[in-house]
Order: structure tokens, then sequence, then C-alpha cells
């Protein structure tokens, strides 16, 4: 198993790599000029010329990948050209906020998909049915964009209830921390909500239709423990595909919600560091999401196995 | 009546008389209380774009010139009638050939870090200043020949040509500013490329510089030792002592929480409002409402070095058929927009003109295409405009004026929407043939001074033109008054003969303020000092 | 013709047990009338899609005024009867925009998916046929689809610039990998079948069994592919113009016009709702529609694409 994980991870190596020199020659090949940016629109041709000697975009191609790869090698990722700091700060700096709403999200869509999608599965093709997976539907055709604009004009300036554009950690209270979380959790949410209730479902129905199931009925055991006990447990574990993959929607997700909702996190950092050709941001950032989706993938992985015995064997 | 009667009502009558002027004037003494400054209290600012650096000198972006002009100054400062008044000097002299300037600095001026401001240190601050190539550098380095220390607080220049905007040049609020550092500073940065740190942005300023949370905000205290004026507080000139213990300016670029915070009382200062909500704002009586009618202007600026807008008449054909209204209109709402055919802002008293008014106003399509003919081109004309997002506003200002231009059947416009980033670099290619910008009144405080006059630079569309050259050497040449309304004239009828740019005109714009926020000035850019909570907060 | 051998792709191989086949069996004539009730939801999925061909084929007909005539002095009127969905900030029409912003939704669906299929297709067969080009061809795959969809096109918007072409550039590369892996399981399973086995046993060559075997067997789960990769493809292009990384602001987009009425929402909440619920419908139809389309095609794919990937 050790072994196992270790080349996995070993494997993810090249392909950071891969990723890190595709982010690096891609932007400094297409139009966009951060010294002009960062120098200001009213800045004389030379003090841009200035600006561009002060970043280092002076040199040949050649010569700031070299500087760029010599420093990887000491692990130093670089400056961000526009936040004036370490790359590796200011990604840090924002993960807190992605990673709980990514966090908040996720336990939003569960919550409320595994008993949509079990009381779905359960009372299968009754209304209830239909209109359990007619929820479902709506919250995966719903642009998350769309559903939080229209909750921070209800929720925000309507009715005023819930604040909008601020984040508060959670190391200052659960309280402000769930008020200013709970719209953008549910925005970015659904739509994972939605496709967990409906995986739930079919997979419930699955299961219920085994040999196993009908065995423990005969044994007599109680409709509550069939479902609770056996059935929820084997269901699930496809369920964690789902989870484990619709991470990345949350991801992808998170930069539109933390847009609108104006959420200081790694989403808004890419899409700016994007914007301004920030170089060296959008390289680090490219490496550490492959990161990521690599550690992602192998999590999945191995829960699987560890709650699928039969595919134990594999590993 | 006997007099035991009388007297008690009488007495009473004195009673309520004493009784009611008593709660009169102390009625009144709060309200006289309030028009008094006083000490205390934080004031938290909402603010929308972060600077990249506090470093005055290394760039023209306003969110770091919002900081400098609370923490650092100049020799001299613009009031808020963009009159340029002595701030860290005392009094000036120039010899009558106009080519010496002696500068007597203020004694006693403290530096945060407890130094004494001296002629070393504005020498070194000015020769720095110099370096970064700024919009005054080339033209008062083409005409330096020293600057001295004569001594402690006394500094010489002196110039091979008389230079005329002398006091403007060395007044900057926006772009590269020549404000006063510590010598002692300057000497760590010795590097053509360096850039000062946040936490040795020292100045002689009414504030100091704290801690600069990135994306968050960035604190200042308030210096104790701020050496005032006495001249009455206006604009970035007079007394400029700081009320506030601290100024918590905070980040919000989005302006929906810039508004949200503003109404619920968590800012006390809400800079950059969107004017849609004006009305709505309005009504809140937490907030008082503070408009600047010349925010900013807009403008659609050709590039002169290819077809076919190296000829003037193609440029003449346009400024005939752009409708300025409706280009205003775009952005913000009746009310807060103003025609304006000068690229000057109309409370530039020096150099404000309606000269070329009519050509401004007029839409004479007949007019159009005579002048395209006589070109020697045949309608419609097709051109490329380069243009910032639509989501900003002045790409929606570029639509409407490439609307109006395809609808004249006069032209067929390419629309080419790009980001800042890519849009900056692209205007130096030369390859557009027109682009949208835009100025505020602090960057353009002379005729001297913008990049719209500098034809080196895109936003003056590159346009070569010898009389615009000797405009602007007579105005460097002179301090006259009579002088410089002739050459203000001259240049209006130059521009829209030329018509190097369609400006649009000046839109508005909208900050607000907490009700209990007194002596707050809104003349662009946040302005801390002269500021004070009138003690109910 | 459909073969009663099992070509799904999905994660959890289907069961033949006694109770499904005694449902088989059994009620025949209720499997009929249900799958027909089911595909109520098919029909109005279909319903919409032709919608959406009506007003994207006849928008400049059914629109009352131009998609980009500007009044900037009729900003931000409320619907009223000149304007039944209101104007924007710069006095265009929403219903006109929203009628032309159909156009660009059908234009990208309906370039994106078969571009999209035929990206993908060949090498997951590829894969799927050949043991040797599987191991390659897959990482490279996996490793396109490890990355998500949006952060992709983003990226790929940055560094090309705005324009419908590059959007659909972005998405097809973004979705042929899950055509790819469908193809893939597809191809693999019905290569293990034993007539192929005995076909190739008897001589026939590689490009017959693919042509004449694998392809059909594939064509089902591909059109439920289509379906939802038109769906996410929408709500793609959608993301992608909101957060001005997608069709350039000339061309009306649904997604542009919500992310325009975003800095309007206080005063003109009509810029963003109407737009926004274009885009909810179409998605939630074409999602029907894929339902419906597997539904019909094969129950046993009911248990999803946990392995398409389409996030």
């Amino acid at each position: 198993m050790r072994s196992y994980i270790g080349r996995r991870l070993a494997s993810a190596i090249p392909v950071v790599l891969v990723v890190a020199v595709v982010g690096f020659v891609l932007f400094r090949l297409t139009p966009g000029d951060p010294a002009a940016l960062l120098a200001g629109d009213n800045a004389t041709r030379e003090q841009i010329e200035r600006t561009r000697q002060y970043l280092g975009l002076d040199q040949p191609i050649h010569v700031q990948f070299g500087r760029y790869l010599s420093r990887l090698a000491h692990a130093d990722f670089g400056q961000s050209i526009f936040l004036g700091r370490p790359v590796t700060t200011a990604i840090l700096e924002r993960l807190e906020p992605t990673i709980s709403l990514a966090i908040a999200a996720e336990i939003f869509a569960i919550a409320l998909a595994i008993p949509l999608g079990l009381l779905a599965a359960l009372r299968a093709n009754t209304w209830l049915d239909q209109a359990a997976m007619a929820l479902a539907l709506a919250g995966l055709s719903i642009p998350a964009f769309w559903l939080g604009l229209l909750l921070v004009f209800s929720f925000g300036v309507k009715l005023g209830w819930l604040p909008v554009g601020e984040f508060r950690p959670l190391r200052d209270g659960l309280g402000p921390f769930v008020r200013h979380m709970i719209l953008p959790a549910i925005s970015l949410g659904l739509i994972q909500m939605a496709l967990t209730a409906r995986m739930v479902r079919s997979s419930m129905l699955e299961v219920l239709r085994e040999d196993y199931i009908r065995t423990a009925h005969a044994k007599g055991l109680s409709r509550r423990t069939i479902v609770l006990q056996h059935a929820l447990r084997n269901a699930l574990i496809p369920t964690i595909t789902v989870v484990g993959l619709g991470f990345g929607a949350l991801v992808s997700g998170a930069v539109v919600v933390e847009t609108i909702f104006a959420l200081p996190g790694l989403g808004r950092l890419t899409a700016s560091a994007l914007l301004n050709r920030d170089y060296p941001l959008i390289q680090a950032i490219l490496m550490f999401v492959a990161m990521i989706f690599i550690v992602m993938n192998l999590l999945v992985d191995l829960a699987y196995a560890y709650l699928d015995p039969r595919l134990r064997i594999r590993y | 009546m006997s007099p035991s009667s009388t007297a008690p009502s009488r007495i009473a009558w004195l009673h309520v008389i004493v009784l009611g002027t008593v709660l009169m004037l102390g009625g009144a003494f709060p309200g006289l209380a309030a028009a008094q400054p006083r000490p205390g209290g934080t004031y938290e600012v909402a603010y929308d774009l972060s600077p990249f650096t506090l470093d005055a000198m290394a760039d023209t972006i306003s969110a770091k010139s919002h900081i400098v002009n609370n923490v650092q100054e100049a020799l001299f400062a613009p009031d808020a009638g963009l009159v340029t008044r002595p701030m860290l000097v005392d009094k000036w002299t120039v010899s009558p050939d106009g080519l010496v300037w002696t500068f007597s600095l203020r004694k006693g001026v403290l530096f945060h870090n407890g130094e004494t401001l001296k002629a070393d240190d504005v020498v070194a601050s000015l020769r720095r200043w110099l370096s970064r190539d700024g919009t005054w550098a080339p033209h008062l380095k083409s005409r330096l020949e020293s600057l001295d220390r004569v001594d402690d607080s006394t500094v010489k220049m002196k110039l091979s040509k008389p230079f005329g905007a002398m006091l403007e040049a060395l007044s900057m609020v926006e772009g590269v500013q020549p404000v006063i550092f510590p010598k002692s500073v300057l000497d760590r940065y010795p590097g053509e490329k360096d850039r000062v740190k946040e936490q040795d942005v020292i100045g002689t300023g009414p504030y100091k510089f704290v801690s600069w949370e990135r994306d968050r905000r960035i604190v200042l205290e308030r210096f104790d030792r701020y050496a005032a004026r006495k001249e009455p507080l206006s604009g970035f000139a007079g007394n400029k002592t700081a009320y506030f213990d601290r100024v918590h300016h905070n980040f919000v670029p989005e302006a929906a929480g810039r508004v949200a915070g503003a109404l619920t009382g968590r800012y006390d200062y809400a800079i950059n409002l969107p004017l849609d909500q004006a009305a709505q704002i309005k009504t809140n009586p937490a907030v008082t409402v503070k408009i600047n009618p010349y925010g900013g202007r807009s403008e659609f600026t050709f590039n002169s070095t290819i077809p076919p807008f190296d000829k003037k008449a193609m440029r003449q054909a346009v400024a005939n058929v752009l409708e300025p209204e409706e280009m205003l209109a775009a952005i913000a709402p009746k009310g807060f927009y103003t025609l304006n055919s000068s690229p000057f802002f109309p409370n530039q008293s020096v150099w404000f003109s309606k000269i070329g008014y009519e050509t401004y106003i007029t839409r004479d399509l007949k007019k159009a295409r005579e002048l395209i003919t006589s070109a020697g081109l045949t309608p419609p004309v097709s051109i490329a405009v380069i243009s910032i997002p639509v989501a900003q506003p002045g790409g929606r200002q570029i639509q409407v004026a490439v609307q109006q231009l395809d609808e004249s059947k006069l032209f067929k416009v390419d629309l080419q929407i790009m980001d800042w980033t890519v849009m900056v670099q692209k205007r130096w290619e030369k390859k557009h043939n027109a682009m949208y910008n835009a100025f505020n009144v602090w960057y353009q405080n002379d005729l001297v001074a913008p990049t719209w006059n500098n034809p080196q630079h895109p936003a003056s569309g590159f346009l070569a033109s010898k009389t615009r050259d000797d405009l602007l050497d007579r105005r460097l040449q002179t301090t006259s008054a009579s002088d410089i309304s002739q050459i203000r004239d001259d240049f209006h009828r130059w521009f829209w003969d030329e018509v190097p740019l369609f400006p649009f005109g000046n839109f508005a714009t909208m900050d607000t303020v907490g009700q209990h926020v007194k002596g707050s000035q809104h003349i662009g850019g946040p302005i801390y000092f002269g500021v004070w909570f009138d003690g109910k907060k | 013709m459909r073969t009663s051998t099992p070509v799904s792709a999905s994660a959890t191989e289907p069961r033949d047990t006694v109770a499904s086949r005694a449902r088989l069996a059994g009620g025949r004539t209720r499997t009929r009338l249900a799958r027909l009730w089911r595909s109520r939801y098919t029909i109005a999925g279909l319903g919409i899609l032709t919608a959406l061909i009506v007003l994207a084929v006849f928008a400049d007909q059914i629109a009352p005024y131009g998609p980009n005539r500007m009044r900037p002095t009729e900003r931000l009127q409320r619907p009223s009867a000149t304007h039944l969905f209101g104007t924007d900030d710069l006095g265009r029409d929403i219903l006109s925009r929203t009628v032309f912003g159909a156009r660009l939704t059908l234009t990208i669906g309906a370039v994106v998916v078969p571009v999209s299929l035929l990206l993908g297709v060949p090498l997951g067969v590829a894969a799927g046929y050949y043991p040797r080009l599987d191991g390659p061809i897959m990482r490279i795959v996996d490793g396109l689809m490890a990355f998500p969809a949006v952060l992709f096109a983003i990226t790929l918007m940055a560094a090309l610039g705005p324009s419908v072409a590059n959007v659909i550039i972005a998405l097809s590369l973004a979705y042929a990998p899950s055509a790819a892996r469908l193809a893939r399981g597809s191809t693999l399973a019905v290569q293990a079948m034993v007539y192929v086995e005995a076909a190739r046993a008897l001589g026939a060559r590689d490009r017959h069994l693919i042509l004449r075997h694998v392809l059909p067997n594939i064509f089902a789960p591909l059109l439920v592919l289509a379906s939802f990769t038109f769906a996410v493809s929408v709500l793609t292009e959608a993301i992608l113009s909101f957060l001005g990384a997608g069709a350039p602001p000339s061309v009306a987009s649904w997604g542009t016009m919500v992310a325009e009425g975003r800095n309007f929402i206080e005063v003109a909440p009509w810029l963003m709702f109407f737009p926004g619920g274009c885009i909810a419908i179409v998605v939630m139809g074409l999602n029907l529609l894929g339902d419906g389309l597997r539904d019909l095609l094969d129950p046993r794919l009911r248990g999803g694409f946990p392995g398409s990937g389409l996030s």
C-alpha cells in the first residue's frame, strides 16, 4: 500500500513540472504586459522600461526560464508582480477562505443530498421522488453565479438578513463565520448537492435490488436497520467518487462565487492573476492546483479501496 | 391685586426666561462645539483599488498617491481651487532672468523618524524624482544645470532656460511625485530600480504609515509632532492637522461592499460609489452624500501615425459625427455629468476655456462626409478601435461611440476589446486607429504635464505638431498670467483644429461619509487630514 | 438495433438479478406506460431545445430591437410596454439581447459537442482497442480531466483572448477527455464480447470490427453524453462570459448580461434576472433530455456518469 502511494505521488512530480513549464511559456508568449500595468497607465515609455527591468522581464526568455528553474530548485517560487510578496505567501493567505468555502459547500451538499436521495429512492416513482429529483435537476441547472446573485439580491439587499461581501474566519467566532458563509456555500454547493442526490438515489435503487437485502428482509430486520446499516453504506461507495470528482467543480465554481461574494480566496486570486499577467503567481497557482488534484484523486481511490474490500487486492 | 400674588408670577416668568435661555444655549453649545475639530477616533475607510507600491516615485497609480498624500509632502501643494501654495517651502525667489530659483525651507519641520527637514533631504529627494522619468522630468532635466544645498534650509536650482511651470511640477499630487524623503532613507535605496519599502515611507505629513496588510488594509497613525502651517486648510495646502488617532484604509474592491458598509455604518467614509444608486443612498440618514462634479474625464484618442487619422480632416470628421451627451449618459445618470469641450476641467480656472465648444457639441454628418472626401477617402472608412472590457465604464462609452460612428454610415468600426494589461501594451504598437482613455484633474495640473500633450505617448495620439511644441515651450518660458491666458486660448484653438483626441466630457464621482464626520473634502482622492468626528461617534 | 449486451461505462456493474429479470418479464405494459410517463420530461427537454433553436434561427424576426442598439438616455428602465424586459445601462433592450443570446448559446453547443466528440472518440477507441496505446493516451486524458474545465478554459482564454472561436476551442478541448473516456470504456466492453473474439479469430480486420461492432454500440451512450456536454458547455460559456473571459461584448451572451447586470443589482435587478433564468431553463431542458435519452436507450445507465467527469 505504501509503495503504491509513493509511486502515485512520485508520478505526480513530472506532471506538476510539465504544468509549470506550460504555464511559463504560455503566458510569456501571449499578449499582455504586466510591466505597463504595474507602472500605471500614465507612465512614460521610459518608466515602463524601468519597471520591466525591475521585474526582470527585459531578459531573453531562455534567460528568464533558466533563472526560474534555478530558483525552483531552491524551492523559491518567486515574487508576485502585483502583490509584491512571495507567491507562496500570497497563496497561503488566500487558502483559508477558499477551503472554508469548499468545505462548507460540501457539507451543505452532502447534508442535503443524502436524505434527499435516500427519500427519493425509498419512495421511488411517487410524487415525493419526482419532487426530490426535480429539485435536484433544478439545482444542477441553475448557474452558480446567477444563484449567488439572486441570493445576494434577496437575502442581502432586499431583506438585509445576511451580510454580503466579507469573509469572517472561523477563529473570529462560529456565529459570524456561518452568517457570512451561508449564502456562498449554498451558491457553490447546490450543483454538487444535486449531483450527489441523484447518485445516492440511483445507487440506493441498485443496492435495494440486491439479493442480500432480500435476505436481510427475510431475516426479519427492521426496514430502518436495513436501509441505514446495510444499504446506505454500500450505496455510498460510488457516491464517494462523485464527491471526490465534484471537488474539481467546487474549486472552479469557487472562482465565480468568490467574485460575487467578494471573498478573498484562491479563486479570485487566480482570476486576477490571469487578468493581470502576474506570471510567477499564475505558474505557482497552476502547479498548486495540479498537485491538489492529483492528491484528491489519490484520496478518492484510497477511500474507495478502504470502503470496498473487494478492491483492496489491486493495491 | 396684592403684591404677594404678583411677585411669585414675575419670578416665575424670570425663571422661565432664564431656564429657556439656558436650554436654548445648551442646545446650541453642542452645535458650536461640533464646529470645533476635536482629536480622537479611528477613521474606517472603504477604498477600492490596492496600490502596487507606496514608493511615491515608482509608478503613476492613483491608489499609491492617495496614501502618499496623507503621509508625505512636497515643497508645494495645490489648494482646493487648484492654485499652487507653498508647503515645505517658507519663501522662494526667482532671479529676474528666471534662471535661478532659491527655496527657503520652513524651520522645525520633523520627519516621522524624528529627523529635522534639511536641504540635503530636499536635494536627494528631487534628484531621485528627476531620475524616475515622470512627465515633468524630461522638461526640467533638459534645463537643469545644478541643484544644490546652499545651507541647511536653502536649496538653489540653476537652469539654462526658464521653467515657468516650476511650482506646478513641484506640487504634483499624482503620478511620479516629488515628495521629500529623509536623505538617510534614500541612501538605502541607491539603485535606479529600487523601490522604497513601505516601512521606509517616511515623510513630513500629518499621518504616518503603520502597516500594510495586503488586500486587506493600510493602517495610518496620527503624527503628533506634525508641523502644521497656519493658513486655513484648502485642498492639499494650508493647515493639514490630523485629528483621527488612526485611519484604517480598507480595500473593498466591490462597489456593493462599499455601499453596504457605508449604509450599515461599518465605514465612516466610502469612496467612489455607483452613481446610479445616488437617489437611493441620499434617502439614508446615516450617511451624507458628497459629490465631486469633476471626478474624471474620458476621451476617444486617435493614433495619428497611421492612416486614416494621420490626416487632420479625418479627425475633424469624427468630431463632427460624435455626439458627446450620449457618451456621458452611458455611464452616469443626468446631473452627474458635464458637457465640456476642453481637455481641462471647468474648475481649472487657469487652463479651462470654452473655445471649440461649437465643434464639440455639433453633429454635422454632411460636413463630416465632405471632410472625408476632402481627405481622399470614401465612406465608410474602416477603422480599428481598441478598448478595455465593457464591464468598466470606459468600455461602455466606447461602445456608444462606436455605435454612433457605425450608424453614421461614414465609418465601419472593428472594436477590439482587451484587458488593460494587453491594451497598455498594444497602444504602444501604433497599430490601432483609436482608443479609449481617461484622466482626473490632478494628473493634468498644467499644460505641459499631461501625457495627452506628450507626442511620445499614446495618450496624445502620437500627434507631432510644431504649433503645440511651440505652445509648450512658450508656456515653460513664462510665469506671467496674461501670457498664460494667451497660451491657453491659442492651445484650445489648436486643439479643436487638430483634434488629437475627442474629449467626451466630465463625469462626477460620489463618496459618502457618516453623519458624524466633519470637515471632509471630496476633490478626488481621500483626504484624511482636517477631518474629525463631531463627538457623537 | 439494440443488442442485449451491456455497453454501460458506469462504475457499478449492472447485476442480472432475479428481481430485475422478473421485472422485465412480467409487467411489459406497465413498463411501456411508465416509460411514456417518464418520457414526458424528455419531451419537455426536447421542447426547450426546439425553442432554443427557433429563437436562435429566427432571432432577427422575433426580437423587437437589435441586440446592440444603444440609447443611453433610455438606460435602466423597468420592464414596460416598449421594453418588455426593461433596458440595461446603455439603453439596450433586454428582451432582444436575450433572444440573440440564444443564438450564441446554440452556436456554442452545436459546435462544441461534435468537435469534442470528434477529438475524443477516436482517441478513446484507439486506447480501448490497442492496449499499447491505452497507457499513454489515458494518462494524457486523465491529466486533462484532472483539471476542472472552467479553470482550464479560463487559462486558455486568458492566453488566447476573447472571441467566440476561442471559447469553442477551449470548451471542445475541455470536454474531449470525457468523450475519450466513454469511448474507451465502451470499446473495452465490446472487445470482451465473445463474438468479437470469434470474428477476429476468423480473420476480420480491425477497421471492420471497429466500424461494424464498436461504433454502433457506443452510439447510445455517446448520444446521452452529447446532451450533457451541450448542457455543461452552455453553463461553462456563461461562467466564462460572466468572468469576462468569454465572448466579446459585441456578441450578446447570457453570461455577459448577468455580469453586466451584477453592477446594477440594487437599482435594476431585471438586468440579470432574465438572462440567468434562460441559462437555467436551457440547461435544465438539456439535462432532462439527457436523462430521458439515457432512460430510453439503456435503463441500466441510470447510475450516472461518474467516470465521465462532467464537472
